[in-house]
């Protein structure tokens, strides 16, 4: 079953407490479109190892190793809302990822509440990841250890961070 | 000597600037002759050399608090009162407009990163605290999430963010606090996370994780 994934920030997706379901308005502020569209990234499956490509197309493309929290939605949901998607080139210094980047286009706030819900049934089941600084500095160094992506092709902060890592 | 929880709060009035109210775990910042109210923020800790907390006014604790002189009072730091001035205040509402302008994001750098390592130069950390507690649980995760990037937050201010934002009812705070320390990479903090019994599975699960690579 093929997903989208999204890097979100866990937290604000957290219930203000028991018995109340609402999101957050704080939490829709994560959903800032552009021209209407969200960006996602595809991952073949939930399988680990399609999921990590995810976390490290974004960890790559931050500008300090933070840990990262992402969201898991599955495609099917996403078109059962009757959501538009199109692969469009990823923002990632990891050529080989680029071509896994969605775009969920054409939203209007009907829609934006829609994935608004998706997301929040995510966060509060487990369709969702958190990936700690430790481990998104181990995964963008075996990244440039592989050859996946060059140490330069890191913005500063993430590559003076990924430096000492690989230095260790 | 009395023993107090996590969480319990009095209020008190204090006769000296020289409280050094982290060192026992407990929260607010001293005012001569104002009163606050005062929080335990480390579970269990115990007050006793607390002279300055000469008069509760409104014991919000069952019991009374016995103060007693077990240690010298250390010398009181004559600038504390003075330092955080109006321009220091001008400082942190500058960063409070920057973080309300935009919010902050994970891995992406912003905009008060800059103000914040410059407040620190000047003012030092000492009023931190403070300023956290004036905000909302959301603008304070805010700032803890900054401070979390700054170089200039010492030891004993680190731990006291930490402590104090685990001890919050709220989730977004706590995990903030945890990021920060997570952040700083400060092994010392790592006690503390231990220490933290979370009733969010999943905050529970990061602060055991990030104690875990604290401790290397």
């Amino acid at each position: 079953m093929t997903v989208l994934a999204r890097k979100v920030s866990r937290a604000k997706w957290e219930p203000r407490g028991e018995g109340d379901d609402a999101i957050r308005a704080d939490a829709v502020t994560e959903l800032r479109t552009t021209n209407d569209t969200l960006s996602f990234w595809h991952c073949e499956s939930k399988e680990r190892h399609h999921l990590e490509r995810a976390v490290l197309a974004l960890a790559a493309a931050n500008d300090k190793p933070d840990k990262i929290d992402v969201v898991f939605l599955e495609e099917a949901a996403i078109d059962s809302k009757a959501i538009e998607r199109r692969h469009t080139p990823g923002d990632t210094p990891v050529e080989s990822l680029r071509e896994h980047h969605v775009d969920l286009e054409k939203l209007d706030l009907t829609s934006l509440c829609s994935v608004a819900t998706l997301i929040a049934d995510a966060c509060r089941g487990t369709a969702w990841h958190r990936v700690t600084r430790s481990d998104v500095l181990n995964l963008v160094a075996k990244a440039v250890s592989d050859g996946r992506v060059t140490l330069e092709a890191l913005k500063p902060g993430m590559q003076e961070e990924v430096r000492k890592k690989l230095q260790r | 000597m009395t023993e107090l929880a996590t969480g319990q709060a009095f209020k008190a009035r204090v006769d000296a600037p020289s409280l050094r109210n982290d060192s026992v775990g407990i929260s607010g910042l001293a005012f001569v002759g104002a009163e606050a109210r005062y929080e335990i923020v480390r579970s269990a800790c115990h007050v006793e050399s607390f002279t300055h907390f000469i008069e509760l006014t409104s014991a919000i604790i069952p019991q009374p608090i016995a103060l007693e002189q077990r240690t010298p009072p250390p010398s009181p730091p004559r600038s504390f009162v003075f330092r955080f001035g109006n321009s220091g205040r001008t400082a942190m509402a500058e960063i409070l407009r920057q973080l309300a302008e935009e919010p902050i994001e994970d891995g992406v750098a912003h905009p008060a990163e800059q103000s914040v390592e410059k407040y620190l130069r000047t003012h030092g950390d000492q009023h931190v605290a403070q300023a956290l507690k004036s905000l909302s649980a959301s603008e304070a995760a805010s700032l803890a999430r900054l401070l979390g990037r700054a170089e200039n937050v010492g030891a004993r201010m680190r731990e006291q963010v930490l402590a104090w934002g685990l001890a919050s009812s709220s989730v977004e705070l706590r995990d903030a606090a945890i990021q920060a320390a997570e952040n700083w990479g400060d092994a010392r903090l790592a006690p503390l996370l231990r220490a933290h019994l979370d009733d969010v599975p999943w905050l529970a699960k990061y602060a055991a994780d990030v104690a875990r690579d604290l401790e290397g």
